[in-house]
């Protein structure tokens, strides 16, 4: 018996690593294991729900494993089943594990969160969103509102778009009319955020001018937009996911077509690999130079914060340059890119990065010479190297704390093996190390740019044709400015059929109460913001006219002219 | 003589009184351009928004009735005050009125102490945090206030009548205290912690709205010219026994009244903001260090 | 000498002068690579429907209004990702530099595009339009007979299995 699994090990196993995390799952739970297979880089272990936690509670203590996301998927039209897909990576040898769980509806699966700390939010998302249950763990809802009806879980295929859409408004309708009033305004006010003016609400428990305890209350503005996606087409879904968030949307631009293009397997042509790096890059460097600026406003010094922005402005220039647009680039096909660049851009690309190493060499020296700046960052808002493995995290915040977690590096996607570039690591865990780990990160990414523009290869950007298949999986990840995103898509006829979008805030939120704990309140909202927090934000008021029976979304600005108007 | 001076003193403070706006305008200006910015528009823009406030309804904030009364109360002693510092200015000579003096610094000191009692009365637990932080800071910073105008003045007018290296080394140290106290006093970066994070806790601005607001950021404007002022005084003293001090002095005194106060905002604008533990513990060394010399100089010398 | 490095700011303010645009009165920044709204070319444009199946915003949408097909660009949905002028077959649409489009009047930010219509030769509803029945013609080298063109897709189908109908059964269609 264990003769034949040997040999099936040798097969899959793409390191040592991998080697001892299969042999173990398979010597535990031998009998559950339905399936086993790899291609490229993913290895993906069919199990039985009732063994997955005794397979993970033998490997969760392997090193440089971590989860990196779960997507639960209704597959009933097709199986008659919920699955769940477990997705953990393996840093060192560029693996990903991925646990496929077959749960039947109203079967409950074992909580691994005690294991996987990070995996907290994943289950309760899972449970509001398509109504999967887990044993051994306190639920509560998480992603929707108090007020959503109970047992109308929104990911289920049976429900659909338009239904959702109404949802809302017949409730804010008989709320005006239980009040008795004709016209009601309904302006939501805060919970933002103290540095990005974003919709998040932070509970801080204080003591004297000193931290003693926080709690994070989140999703206020929770979009639906992976429900969305599933009606829309392959190429239309790039476009969506760019405006998941309003500083780093490439990354999920490209993180959704290396799903698709993985899960179809696409091949894309070099070039195509060539611009989509050169522009995660650029992207990268405004993220990091508004990241410093939004920093050092915090910190009071506005001047460096102003400077940081007129730096970064050159970027947002570059950026529409090669792009069309300075932000949401919209390039990003499923098979390649649609805009090329052209040679006589790269001269102009080259002068702007060489007056930004320059530049930005003179502010981050000016700016940690300013004696409040290196006394605040230093020492606060500490994360140990052993909570942010715990946590799973990502990005700067967990090399920050002595991780060298880079998926560039790590699982190498686009054009990123052809450069050599160093990932910054600092050990100390704190504010200041998280800040130097993005200072360090801009001049890499310079060179980065540089490597990339000299050795872009000529030929198409787009893939000719690619046929759709349904029901292949398929994950895309991106090293984005603030840590790693990883998209999972299983893929339709016309569509993803479900496309599950982790954002490295998701991650690395749930770190920040223990970041918190015991800083001055001063130095709270610098805190919070070191991990770079990334929102939504798009909160609206809504008038309702009970007379008409009409709802109409308006900004805010508008209602305070009609209010000024009629008074 | 007595009462051209005081004559004089109330002509000369009432066109000041019109003043710091402007001088914060400028200020704005400066600021603007060291971000590589426009800035406001014109240089009165403090002036603009200071009418704009005047013409918005009196809004009372929550159990801050006696608050609202505070700060008018803040605003007249701190235009007393500035009478006072031009009373001074006017008449420094070396026969120096010791009441004056000290009751100069009464008068700045019982204007910062209403300013605290102010925010300290508001309900909004948000803005007592940021009362408390400045509570905290002017203890401290007051000691060095009094000390520094005494003592600046004092060996400023000596340094004329017999000099010695020592008294003119002690006379800039005293100046140093002086200006370091009123820099904090004028509660600019780094030591503006008490209106530090808007959404997380802020002194009475966040408090305060309209008419109120205004007379608030005039008399805090009026208190930081006020202060600029002082310094002004305590550098132009020893050259009023060699000078005329009404014709020469005078006017110098002015135009370096408001090179202080632009040179503060231009400090300000090189800086981050401390933190409250960090602010009280290095400004507690600093005035410590300084004192400690100063005695030991007075001691051997004077 | 570092403990006042921090005045090395002054020197780069000297250096940079203003960075910021009194934007309105002076002109924006805005490369030649920029994409504002788009415009269609009425000429051009044969109401294929290409570009609606795409707009990912579904800013462009297309319709019949009476005896007319109309395509109508809504510049409030548009998001401006030039996917439209990406797939258009007859380069009717182009992606201009325009981005101030900001108006007190809702209809400022509607475009229409209207089309004259083919009726069917059967049944009598209009089912496209007349430039697009022409362009098919002339890119097939008129090798589908005329009166299959102007017949819709419906009355179309019904016809084939006539057709076929009659082939294998031999019954007349009429």
């Amino acid at each position: 018996m264990s003769h034949d699994y040997s040999k099936l090990i040798d097969e899959l196993s793409r390191g040592h690593r991998s080697r001892a995390i299969l042999s173990k799952i398979l010597e535990v739970c031998g009998d559950s294991v339905l399936d086993l297979s790899r291609r490229n880089i993913i290895i993906k272990i069919v199990i039985k729900a009732n063994c997955l936690r005794t397979a993970l509670e033998n490997i969760y203590k392997e090193h440089d494993l971590y989860l990196r996301t779960i997507a639960a998927s209704d597959e009933r039209s097709r199986e008659g089943l919920f699955k769940l897909y477990y997705v953990f990576g393996i840093d060192s040898e560029g693996t990903n594990l991925v646990f496929e769980v077959p749960v039947a509806e109203g079967a409950k699966v074992d909580t691994i969160s005690d294991l996987f700390r990070a995996s907290d939010w994943y289950e309760l998302e899972a449970h509001d969103l398509l109504g999967i249950e887990f044993n051994g763990r306190q639920m509560s809802r998480l992603v929707l509102p108090e007020d959503w009806p109970e047992n109308l879980y929104p990911l289920r295929k049976e429900v659909s778009v338009e239904e959702l859409k109404k949802m809302y408004q017949p409730q804010l309708i008989s709320r005006v009319s239980e009040l008795g009033v004709e016209e009601v305004v309904r302006i939501p006010v805060g919970p933002y955020h103290p540095a990005l003016h974003e919709p998040e609400y932070f509970e801080l428990y204080v003591r004297g001018e000193k931290v003693v305890d926080a709690r994070y209350v989140g999703f206020m503005v929770h979009r639906g937009i992976e429900k969305l996606a599933e009606s829309m087409k392959y190429d239309q879904v790039p476009f969506l996911a760019e405006r998941i968030c309003g500083i780093c949307g490439f990354v999920h631009s490209t993180s959704y077509v290396q799903a698709v293009e993985d899960a179809l397997g696409i091949e894309v042509p070099e070039r195509a690999h060539f611009i989509r790096s050169i522009v995660l890059e650029v992207e990268r460097l405004h993220s990091h130079l508004l990241w410093l600026g939004v920093a050092l406003h915090l910190l009071g010094y506005d001047t460096g914060f102003m400077h940081a922005w007129r730096i970064r402005e050159k970027v947002m220039v570059l950026a529409e340059l090669l792009t069309g647009s300075r932000k949401t680039y919209g390039i990003d096909l499923v098979g390649g890119v649609k805009k090329d660049i052209d040679k006589d851009k790269i001269p102009r690309i080259k002068e702007t990065l060489n007056v930004l190493r320059k530049e930005f060499k003179e502010l981050v020296d000016v700016a940690m010479s300013v004696p409040q700046v290196k006394a605040r960052l230093t020492g606060t808002g500490v994360l140990p190297r052993g909570e942010a493995r715990a946590y799973s995290l990502v990005g700067p915040t967990v090399r920050g704390s002595g991780i060298a977690r880079d998926v560039r590096k790590d699982y190498t996607y686009a054009a990123y093996h052809y450069v050599s570039f160093k990932v910054p690591v600092y050990t100390e865990g704190d504010n200041l190390a998280r800040t130097l780990v993005r200072v360090d990160e801009v001049f890499e990414s310079i060179s980065i740019i540089e490597q990339l523009v000299d050795m872009m290869p000529g030929g198409p950007i787009k893939a000719e044709r690619w046929e759709p298949q349904p029901m292949r999986l398929g994950i895309g990840a991106v090293e984005a400015p603030r840590g790693e995103v990883i998209h999972v898509v299983l893929t339709d006829l016309y569509g993803p059929y479900r496309w599950r979008v982790r954002a490295p805030t998701y991650q690395n939120l749930q770190a920040v109460p223990i970041m918190l704990k015991g800083v001055d309140l001063a130095d709270a909202p610098l805190t919070i913001a070191s991990i770079d927090p990334c929102f939504s934000c798009t909160d609206r008021a809504v008038i309702i006219n009970l007379r008409s029976g009409s709802v109409k979304t308006l900004p805010i600005e508008v209602i305070s002219r009609r209010v000024r108007e009629n008074g | 003589m007595e009462a051209l001076t005081i004559l004089l003193s109330l002509l000369f403070t009432s066109i000041l009184a019109f003043l710091p706006p402007l001088l914060d305008g400028i200020e704005r200006k400066v600021r603007a351009k060291i971000q590589s910015r426009f800035g406001p528009p014109t240089f009165l823009q403090t002036w603009y928004d200071l009418l704009k406030l005047g013409v918005k309804e009196l809004k009372i904030p929550l159990s801050g009735e006696s608050a609202a009364f505070l700060v008018m109360l803040s605003l007249i002693i701190t235009l007393i005050s500035l009478y006072a510092v031009v009373y001074v200015a006017l008449t420094l000579s070396t026969s120096i009125d010791f009441i004056v003096l000290a009751m100069l610094l009464v008068l700045v000191a019982a204007s910062h102490s209403l300013g605290l009692v102010a925010s300290a009365t508001t309900s909004n637990p948000f803005a007592l945090i940021g009362s408390y932080r400045s509570i905290l800071l002017t203890i401290l910073n007051e000691l060095g206030l009094v000390v520094g105008s005494v003592l600046s003045i004092l060996l400023g007018l000596r340094l004329v009548t017999n000099y010695s290296i020592l008294t003119l080394a002690t006379y800039l140290l005293s100046l140093a205290v002086l200006v370091v106290a009123t820099y904090v006093s004028s509660g600019r970066l780094p030591f503006d912690i008490h209106e530090a994070e808007p959404e997380l806790a802020s002194g009475t601005i966040i408090e305060f709205s309209g008419k109120i607001l205004g007379f608030y950021i005039y008399s805090h404007l009026l208190t930081r010219y006020v202060l600029s002022l002082l310094v002004a005084v305590a550098i132009s003293t020893p050259f009023t026994a060699v000078f005329s001090p009404l014709p020469a002095v005078f006017p110098a005194t002015l135009l370096l009244s408001a090179c202080v106060y632009l040179a503060y905002g231009v400090v300000a604008t090189l800086l981050g903001r401390t933190r409250v533990d960090i602010g009280v513990r290095t400004l507690f060394m600093y005035y410590l260090l300084v004192l400690t010399v100063l005695v030991i100089f007075t001691w051997i010398g004077i | 000498m570092r403990m006042v490095k921090f005045l090395k700011m002054l020197s780069i303010s000297v250096r940079e002068g203003t960075a910021t645009r009194k934007y309105p009165f002076e002109s924006p920044l805005v490369t030649p690579e920029f994409r504002g709204k788009i415009e269609v070319d009425p000429v051009k444009c044969v109401g294929c429907g290409a570009c609606t199946r795409i707009c990912p915003p579904k800013a462009l949408t297309i319709g019949n209004e009476g005896d007319e097909i109309v395509l109508k660009y809504f510049e409030g949905r548009c998001i401006f990702c030039g996917m439209c002028a990406y797939v258009c077959p007859q380069k009717a649409i182009t992606v201009s530099k325009e981005f101030e489009l900001a108006t007190w009047e809702l209809g400022d930010l509607y475009d229409e595009v209207v089309h004259t219509t083919v009726k069917c030769r059967i049944c009598g509803k209009p089912f496209t339009t007349v430039k697009f029945v022409k362009e098919v013609e002339k890119r097939i080298d008129n090798k589908v007979p005329e009166d299959l063109l102007t017949v819709c897709p419906e009355c179309r189908k019904k016809l084939t299995a006539r057709k076929i109908g009659s082939k294998v059964v031999g019954v007349s269609g009429e």
